[in-house]
This record gives C-alpha cells, structure tokens and sequence, in this order.
C-alpha cells in the first residue's frame, strides 16, 4: 500500500509544474469554498451574537397585525394603538412576563450651547435597562417617578455625549430637546455598532414626556421579557390572551419572540451559506474535470509502461490503484493547500476590514477537504479504470 | 525427459481487423519440458509473437487447451494470469522494454513488488539478479545511461529476479550488433545450464542455433520441430 502511494508520488514530481497547475483547480475550488463558507458562518454568527445582546427571552410586541398569512381582513379605521394603559396592564397581569418595556419613538434635536445634532430619542421606563440589556453607566437612569411625573431629564449615549460636549462633564447640564430644556442625570455606557447602527447615538427620556415631546398616546413598541425560555412560547399567548381582552377581541397587534427573530435569521443565513459554498464547489468540480483531462493524458503517455507492468505481473487492481492514487493525492494535496489559503485569507480579513465578520468553521475544513478528495477518486476513476482495462500486448506494442 | 511446463494442443488464434477475421495461429500443438531451451523461429508475420504472447499468458487464444505448469490456462481470469506472469514467467523484450523513469534497482525489483515482498528483501533480490548479469556496479543509473547490451541485461535480471518456472525472450538480440547479442545467448546458456527453462522466438539463424530445439512456424503453423542432440548435452 504504501509502496503505490509512494510509485504515485514519484510520477507526480517527475510532472512537477503539470501536477501543480492540476492541482491549481482544485485549490482555487476549496479555497473558495472556505472563503465563502466562513463569510457565510460568520455573518451568522454575527447576527445571533448581536441579537441575543439585544435582552434575554424577549418578546416585542408591535401595532398592527404583521403576521398574517394569506390575504389580510378589510382593515377598520378603528386600529387600535398600544397605549401605556395596555403595558401596565400586562406588567399586572401577565404571570409569564417578568417586565414589560414600553417605547415611543422619535427623532429630536438635541442642542447645547451652539452645537446641536439630530438623535433618535427614546421615550422609555425605568424597566428599560434590564430588559432591552442597555446600561447606564455614569449618573442615574430615567426612573419611574420621572416617568409619572413628566420630568424633562435625559441618559445620553457616549456618541452624543462625545458630539456635543466633548471633553465636559455632561452630568447636570441642560440641553434643549426640540425646544423644550431637558437635564441631563446619566450617560449610557458604550456599546458600539449593531446592525450597521450606532446604539451610543441615542438620547433616553421618560416615556411620558417622551409623549409630551412628540404629541402622542401610542407606544412605538413594547418590549418584554419572558421568566425563562422555557415561559417565551406561553408568555405569546398571555401577551395575545390580555391584550386581545383590552383591544375588542381582536388582534391588531403582532408579538414576535426573539427566539423566533433569531431561528428565522439563522435559517436564511445558513441557507445562504449553503448556497455560495455550493457555488464555489461548482469550481471546485472544474478543478475534478482538470484533473481527469490530466489523468488521461498521463493515461495514455505511459500505455507502454502499463503494459510492461502487466507483463511483469501487475495486476488490473495494481494500475487501477496507481492511478487512483496519483489523482486522489494531487486533490487531497489540492484541498490542503486551499484549505490553508482559504482559511489564510479569511483569517486575514479581519486584520484589514474589522467590520466584515469571519469564521473559519471546521465542518466547512473537513467538508472541502473531504470533497476534494472525492473529487480525486471520482473524476480519477475513469482514466484509471481506462488504465486499468488495456490489453497488456496492444499496451506493450504501443510507440 | 522431465515433466512438461507447457502443453499445447490444437490451438488456434485469430485477429479481427474490421470485418474480417485474419487467423494467426492454426492448429498449434507444443510440449516443452523443463529445463529445455527452445527456439521458436520464423519471419516476421508467421505468428511466433503471438505465440509467444499466449505462452506468456499475455493473450488468450480463441480455442485449443493450454497447461502451464500442469494447469489449464483457459477460463483464467485477468488476475489469475497475472499472477502467473508475476511469478512464474520472466519475459525477455527486443526493445528491453524498461520503465525510463526509474532506477535500475527499481526496474529490477518491479515484479517483486507486484508478488507483495517487502522492500527490504525486494532489493536484496534484485541486487542479486543484476549482479548475476554483471550490473551490481550500476544500480543508481537510470535505463537512458546504458548501452544496448546493458538494458538487455537489465531486462533478464528483471525477469529471472522472481526465479520463474520460464524465460521468455522475444527477439533478445534484434536491437543490438553481434557482439553484445552474443553476451546476451551467454547469459541464456548459463541460465539453462543451471536448470532454467528458456524459450527464445527469433527470426535469426544464429540465435536459433543455440537451442536445444527448434520449433520453426510459418504462416501460423507449424512446420518443423528438430531436436538437437548434438549441441547440447
């Protein structure tokens, strides 16, 4: 056994720069594969880390019904919005929910002295922090006599603090929210890019003067958050039961867990993934086909040889495996050094654009590495079945 | 005399070129005992090749019976003839027929490592082979270093390295001048003498005459069979 993988290995450097440019196919093909494959679990991995930062078991619950399959019912003018009421009522009654968030959303402009900037502005409770994982760090948070009371005091995220006050302590200075004065008792901690968005580029208020500042009785979204994972699913239907009791019976609202949120991401992903791994083994089969274009070159340059082995008693299996040989080692050699590139390269990405995410996994390793093996024996067989198969006498008169 | 390593009995072989069937061999019967050196000569075309091929086990013939060494040949399969070339049969190529890639040694120790002996012992074998044709000294070289007479050599240590029941030459000496072809019938006389079984096809007289016997065939039958009793003893 090891004597033919040695004979193989023999015949593939007496060919040195033809077994390399075959053997290029097969490379270009598993790295590829890897590349992308990594792009792919990477992304993914990305999207579930960022989301399950996001809270733990939670549920948001939005206006309107969004979930609806097939045509939606003649909608009534009558939608129903989600009021403050409706969050309190399931922070009473509701034995699934450990909290309830509720936020109403807006944009402001947030000036101080003469510098002024454009901020989403979140109208929120003092809840907020634990369920949505959002921290203050410096100061005091938005807490609920605030909210009772309408008070117009503001947590501001790092981006916001850096923009307008730079180097000053923020803390007790007042800033103009489109145009109403608000105090500032707290600053977020830093928390960075999610998604593309800059989660330290926010200003937190109470919720009710979050209404006042924008006009409005609707929450923008309630947040809320299940007594463990296993209460998520059932935590759905109270949510649906309660609100459902307070909105005539019917439910024009839609409650996505984030479970759900996260499985429905990861199962696009994961199909995409599949999808450009499999486009890149579509190459890694030209690299095969370059390799059975070789084989039966080499096939048909050493017809003579074949035959003299056969005369010298070498059995069909003995050129059969020669050949199997050769064409599985310059795959496998192949798949190794894509891997190594593949790999090189992905972990190289991260070093020069921090943002693309990347993980080299290793079923991915072991799959292409596989594949290309396989791929060696399968487009090898033909040729060395072929090698196999010829006449010792018309082999040996063969010029 | 000793016991009968072949045996042919009406044997027949023909090719088919297109649609027509072009006989080769016709009604062939032949017995070579052990430790016989036998010639079989003809010109070129009569067949002898062909013979030679399905005494080597190479081709099978279309019909006839043929027992090497006390066993029918026909119905063998693929494997079964291998193994039978690889172990009892050493062949002998006018074109020497070596593997140019490789080393003397390996060309030598390529029908062991077909039989499955280990390296080791492989190599101790061959160097034995090449030191009996007088090459010891030139392992290293590759085949395209040697001259005519040496390749020739090479090829009989290949095929006497597996210590055969048979030697098979075909046209030993037709790519080399007088000289060195005589070294190589030396060789062969040696080799019988010391019990071995040669069969030589030729078409040459001088090379024909250093048998014991020789089968003469012509047109793909044949026409002669003489012993000589006075060459040899």
């Amino acid at each position: 056994m090891l004597d033919i993988i040695f004979m193989a290995l023999e015949s593939i450097m007496l060919n040195k720069v033809r077994s390399f440019l075959t053997m290029l196919g097969v490379m270009i093909g598993v790295a590829s594969v890897i590349l992308l494959v990594s792009l792919g679990e990477g992304t993914r991995e990305y999207v579930s880390r960022e989301l399950m930062g996001i809270g733990t078991n939670l549920l948001v619950i939005t206006p309107g019904k969004t979930e609806t399959t097939g045509h939606a019912p003649p909608q009534s003018s009558t939608s129903r919005k989600l009021t403050y009421d409706d969050t309190m009522h399931l922070k009473r009654n509701a034995f699934t929910l450990k909290d309830v968030a509720p936020i109403v959303i807006g944009t402001a402009k947030v000036k101080y002295g003469n510098r002024s900037r454009n901020v989403l502005t979140l109208g929120i409770t003092n809840s907020f922090q634990d369920v949505r994982n959002l921290h203050v760090e410096i100061g005091s948070f938005v807490s609920d006599e605030d909210v009772e009371f309408h008070r117009k005091v503001a947590v501001i995220g790092r981006t916001v603090k850096k923009e307008l006050f730079e180097d000053e302590n923020p803390l007790g200075k007042m800033v103009w929210l489109s145009g109403v004065k608000y105090r500032i008792v707290g600053i977020m901690e830093k928390k960075g890019v999610s998604f593309g968005f800059d989660i330290d580029d926010l200003v937190f208020i109470p919720l009710k003067s979050a209404q006042d500042l924008f006009d409005t009785d609707r929450m923008t979204e309630i947040l809320a958050e299940a007594i463990n994972a296993e209460t998520v699913e059932t935590a759905k239907e109270e949510i649906i039961q309660i609100l459902k009791k307070r909105h005539d019976n019917k439910e024009d609202f839609s409650v996505v867990t984030q479970a759900s949120l996260l499985s429905a991401l990861n199962t696009i992903l994961k199909v995409l993934t599949y999808v450009i791994g499999a486009i890149a083994g579509i190459s890694l089969v030209v690299g095969g086909i370059g390799i059975m274009n070789i084989m039966l070159v080499s096939v048909q340059e050493r017809t003579k040889e074949i035959g003299i082995r056969k005369a010298i008693g070498a059995q069909n299996s003995d050129i059969l495996k020669q050949f199997l040989f050769e064409s599985t080692i310059i795959s496998s050699f192949g798949g190794i050094i894509g891997i190594m590139s593949g790999a090189g390269i992905a972990y190289a990405i991260p070093v020069f654009f921090p943002v693309v995410p990347v993980k080299v996994s290793l079923w991915s390793v072991i799959l292409a590495f596989s594949f290309s093996a396989a791929v060696g024996i399968f487009f090898g067989a033909f040729p060395a079945q072929k090698a196999a198969k010829l006449d010792p006498v018309e082999a040996l008169r063969y010029e | 005399m000793g016991e009968t390593i072949i045996e042919i009995k009406s044997l027949f072989k023909s090719y088919h070129i297109g649609h027509a069937e072009v006989p080769v061999l016709r009604n062939i019967n032949l017995a070579v005992n052990k430790n016989a050196y036998m010639v079989i000569k003809g010109p070129s075309g009569s067949g002898k090749s062909t013979l030679m091929h399905i005494i080597g086990c190479l081709d099978r013939s279309d019909s006839g019976s043929y027992c090497f060494d006390g066993h029918s040949v026909e119905g063998l399969s693929d494997s079964d003839l291998a193994e039978i070339r690889g172990g009892k049969i050493g062949f002998v190529f006018q074109s020497f027929n070596l593997i140019p890639r490789l080393s003397i040694l390996k060309n030598v120790e390529m029908p062991l490592f077909y039989l499955g002996i280990p390296g080791r012992e492989r190599s101790n074998l061959a160097k034995n082979a090449l030191s009996r044709v007088g090459l010891e000294h030139r392992l290293t070289h590759s085949p395209a270093e040697l001259s005519g007479g040496e390749k020739q050599r090479v090829a009989i240590a290949r095929a006497i390295v597996t210590n055969p029941s048979i030697i098979l030459a075909d046209e030993p000496t037709g790519n080399l001048d007088s000289k060195t072809g005589e070294e190589i019938l030396k060789i062969f006389d040696e080799i019988y003498r010391e019990g071995g079984t040669i069969v030589v096809v030729t078409h040459e007289e001088r090379v024909a005459e250093r048998g014991g016997r020789i089968v003469t065939i012509l047109d793909g039958e044949i026409i002669s069979n003489i012993v000589m009793t006075s060459t040899k003893t």
